[in-house]
């Protein structure tokens, strides 16, 4: 009964979005029409669209597997010095909202005002092709730093020694044991990377439009943002860009289930030992350094010089003795930012209480049960990873602008998508904590006399308790960031933070933008430490509870 | 071939130093079988780690076949992969990516190039390895697909493959279970015996070493205990230490009285033992259950054991190999001398056969 109600709840959630998109993509005033794709690709050519797309897709995966790959193999693998600063390096990116970090990315690297700019014979321009894949491409390394991270920590040493005792040298060993046993995760890593920047949004939108370089996302949110709203056109797009996003979260449930063959975890013998670089331990640390110094460093330094700002613009030495604290004053005091936190706080904690009952709820029953269905549940809850933020925003205005519930034009339209979007990642983290408690301990508390239902509560509950704060910590960092979804669905009174801070920039108020930024990212930084510790703890928990 | 020469390996385990190899000295012969055997954590895996080249030892020399392998006075350390020895963790070590035949051949093919053997030579060699091992019919299969004892001699025949002059094992056998245990102990002496490769074997599990080893060397804490061949080893224990942990033993306390007469808290005792020992000495008589008797009270060379004396285990105290066992404080054991039907509630004596063979230490 509950898991029917689950199930429904899911396929209200993913499907009926989006099958409401389809429908109205091809049809207008109730009567079916090709007019909306004819219209939306005689303005910019579906080849121009779709090739833009895919270099700015491929290029900023690349950017990202290649960086992410490199320091998680330095840092787990390696002795190369500096190794915990390089972590938290290669991980900070994640935390900075994407508006931010593409914000952050102007102030540095923009034609006339740009920081960078101001060091003599530096001539950067971030509106160009290079320019969004490598902004795209560094705020993307971490979330492959950690993936890669996870499958170098899993390969079991041992057979890394077993090559070096068979005669391979260090780079053999890497190349042809190390690299094939992370191959899976790699490839995982990459279709992630590869479907996160075809929906990417706010590079495209911030960086893509003043370039004059369309893809997609940008295309829905401009057929939106155009009075009257282009509706139809807008979903045209987004169906399109539906196709590469679904066929890659197949590839992607594919190459994972491969991973389980290599996961070749030996608890005994000897604790790996590190990879020596040798000589090339230096250079390696400098390169490393300096990469951590470009992708997090400068974007966080650059916002905090510019808060510090009394007017934004080209950069002089006279900065330096102008500086001031008012932005921070004059941006928090505004009544409207106070009700954008309260928003940010309401909708993500919402967000996030709803996602993790409802993915313990599936949890519980994908792997504990023997329910027929219980896999196409697991499948459905995954959906939404398909869905690219900008698409689940329209499709959800789509539904509810007509809908007889009055959510439209309220934070519960946010709420819905955020729950919608989340819902996956709180599945990771609820089946990850499941899995892993033995059955025995619930067969335990149900022969002394407990119902299924409060062997559930008493046993298990309190057990994954750990990690269920973590996993609601998580929604609530990455619901904060998020934009993509928000940017359609916000009403005036009713915006979130990443929608302030989008506001902020389209009327030119950089300087107070920056100081939110500021107070934003060390706010999210102790809400992402928070998660941290928390899932560290319940990684012990779980580790005793086996016993 | 081997040679091993005032080794030291300490470890900083969270501000405590650990001696894991202290002071160790060895050698093996060219086509000997020496086993390191001893207790969880006394050392012995590092020590095998430290020859081949995982680990880096504070001082000391290796040297093998006239190599100096490393060398902390001189600063030669020759990293592992270019020892070109051959070695079988406990673990195994089976790549899930590669099939049998490409375990077996990845010796030869990460050989630098001039040294590398064509592609039909290759497969000519491991054909012949896979075939010692009776891998050859599974040589395409995906090497995880072997069941742990097949997944064991493929590693062996990896560790063969391109004919190393050292091959080093480490508890090859500790993770199979015990019927597949003494086969594979048995196809390892048959390998061994025809290829005649010195083999360093470590492990914990007694039966496997002196069933294996030419020599062995005992070691505890860091440190080697006692060395040379098993029987020695067996019979003249150097330490309280080398004899329980070699099989059966009692032990009981004593004074030398004079040359191989020793004053016991039960009386004096004959103790055959080729060991000097100056009257006043103050001695520990180990007494291998086989070269103890049951008695009559009051025989020649006898003792009565702590406590009254009880058969532990009933059902076989008619049988010869049967133990006569003492309860508290100390108990022991006798496995002659059962002939005559066993009666609990008779004092008996224990009789220490000097005719045997006893020890001290």
């Amino acid at each position: 009964m509950l898991v029917g109600t689950v199930a429904a709840v899911v396929a209200a959630l993913a499907l009926v979005p989006t099958a409401y998109l389809v429908w109205r993509s091809l049809s207008e005033n109730g009567a079916f029409t090709l007019d909306h794709y004819r219209s939306a690709y005689s303005t910019v050519g579906i080849g121009t669209l779709a090739f833009n797309s895919l270099w700015f897709a491929l290029g900023s995966s690349a950017v990202a597997v290649v960086a992410g790959t490199l320091t998680a193999y330095l840092v787990v693998r390696t002795d190369v010095p500096g190794r915990r600063l390089l972590f938290l390096g290669s991980v900070a990116p994640l935390v900075i909202p994407g508006v931010l970090y593409t914000v952050a990315w102007i102030f540095l690297a923009s034609p006339r005002a740009g920081l960078l700019n101001a060091i003599p014979g530096v001539g950067l321009n971030v509106y160009s092709g290079p320019g969004m894949v490598l902004a795209e491409g560094f705020h993307l390394a971490p979330l492959v730093f950690l993936l890669m991270a996870a499958a170098f920590t899993s390969v079991d040493p041992a057979l890394e020694e077993a090559a070096t005792l068979s005669g391979a040298r260090p780079r053999a060993v890497a190349l042809r044991v190390t690299l094939p046993l992370v191959r899976p995760a790699l490839i995982g890593a990459a279709v992630v990377t590869l479907v996160r920047t075809i929906e990417s949004f706010e590079v495209p939108a911030l960086v893509g439009i003043p370039a004059g370089i369309w893809v997609f996302t940008s295309r829905v949110w401009r057929a939106m943002s155009i009075f009257p709203a282009d509706v139809g056109q807008a979903a045209a797009y987004s169906v399109t860009l539906l196709v590469p996003c679904v066929i890659g979260l197949a590839v992607l449930v594919r190459a994972t289930r491969g991973l389980r063959r290599f996961q070749t975890v030996s608890g005994r013998g000897f604790r790996g030992t590190r990879v020596e670089l040798g000589r090339w331990r230096r250079p390696a640390g400098l390169a490393a350094a300096i990469y951590v110094s470009v992708a997090a460093a400068l974007p966080v330094l650059a916002l905090g010089w510019i808060s510090l700002q009394r007017f934004y613009g080209a950069a002089s030495a006279d900065d330096l003795r102008r500086l001031t604290l008012s932005n921070y004053g004059s941006v928090l005091d505004e009544p409207a930012t106070l009700r954008t936190v309260w928003n940010t706080l309401l909708v993500g904690a919402g967000a996030a209480t709803v996602v993790v009952i409802t993915a313990v709820v599936i949890g519980w029953v994908v792997v504990r049960t023997r329910i027929p269905g219980r896999t196409l549940l697991d499948a459905t809850a995954f959906l939404p990873l398909a869905l690219p933020g900008i698409v689940l925003g329209l499709s959800l205005l789509v539904v509810y602008v007509r809908s007889p519930l009055p959510v439209y034009g309220t934070l519960w339209v946010l709420l819905i998508a955020y729950v919608t979007r989340y819902l996956p990642y709180g599945m990771r983290y609820a089946t990850a904590a499941l899995t892993q408690i033995g059955d025995d301990l619930e067969e335990a508390a149900r022969s002394s006399g407990a119902s299924r239902l409060q062997a559930f509560r008493r046993i298990l509950v309190p057990l994954i308790l750990p990690s269920l704060a973590a996993a609601w910590l998580y929604v609530l960092v990455v619901s904060a960031r998020e934009l993509s979804s928000a940017i359609l669905l916000y009403s005036p009174g009713n915006e979130v933070l990443s929608v302030r801070i989008w506001e902020l920039y389209e009327d030119g108020r950089l300087t107070e933008l920056a100081a939110l930024g500021v107070v934003m990212v060390a706010a999210l930084c102790t809400l992402a430490g928070a998660a941290y510790s928390l899932s560290r703890r319940s990684t012990l928990m779980r580790r005793l509870a086996r016993g | 071939m081997l040679a091993v020469n005032g080794l030291r390996k300490a470890f900083d385990n969270r501000g405590v130093l650990v001696r894991a190899v202290d002071d160790v000295t060895f050698d093996v012969a060219k086509g000997e079988l020496f086993a390191l055997l001893g207790p969880s954590g006394c050392g012995k895996t590092t020590l095998l780690r430290c020859i081949a080249g995982l680990e880096r030892p504070n001082s000391g020399d290796i040297v093998v076949a006239g190599r100096t392998f490393t060398s902390r006075s001189t600063g030669i350390d020759v990293p592992p992969h270019e020892r070109g020895l051959g070695v079988v963790s406990q673990s195994h070590g089976i790549w899930p990516h590669m099939t049998v035949f490409d375990t077996a051949a990845f010796p030869l093919r990460v050989l630098p190039r001039r040294r590398r053997p064509s592609a039909s030579q290759i497969r000519v060699r491991v054909e012949q390895v896979l075939e010692s091992v009776q891998l050859a019919p599974l040589a395409h299969r995906p090497a995880t697909d072997l069941s742990g004892g097949q997944q064991q001699r493929l590693a062996i025949a990896r560790a063969l493959a391109n004919e190393p002059p050292l091959l080093l094992l480490d508890e090859p056998l500790a993770s199979l279970d015990t019927r597949l245990r003494d086969e594979l102990r048995f196809e390892l002496l048959r390998l061994q015996s025809d290829l005649g490769t010195t083999c360093v074997y470590v492990t914990h599990d007694q039966t496997e070493a002196l069933g294996l080893a030419n020599r062995l060397a005992i070691m505890n804490d860091g440190r080697i205990e006692q060395l040379g061949e098993p029987r020695t080893l067996y019979d003249r224990p150097a330490s309280r230490f080398v004899a329980e942990f070699l099989g059966a033993a009692n032990l009981i306390d004593g004074v030398v009285v004079s040359a191989g007469r020793v004053r016991t808290a039960a009386g004096e005792l004959d103790v055959p033992s080729g060991q000097a020992a100056t009257p006043g000495q103050a001695v520990v008589v180990v007494a291998r259950p086989e070269q103890v008797a049951l008695g009559e009270a009051g025989g020649a060379n006898g003792w009565v054991g702590p406590g009254r004396g009880r058969c532990l285990r009933r059902r076989r105290c008619r049988s010869r190999r049967s133990r006569r066992e003492a309860a508290n404080p100390g108990s022991f054991a006798a496995t002659r001398g059962f002939r005559r039907r066993f009666d609990r509630r008779a004092p008996h004596s224990l009789v220490l056969d000097p005719s045997g063979r006893g020890g001290t230490a």
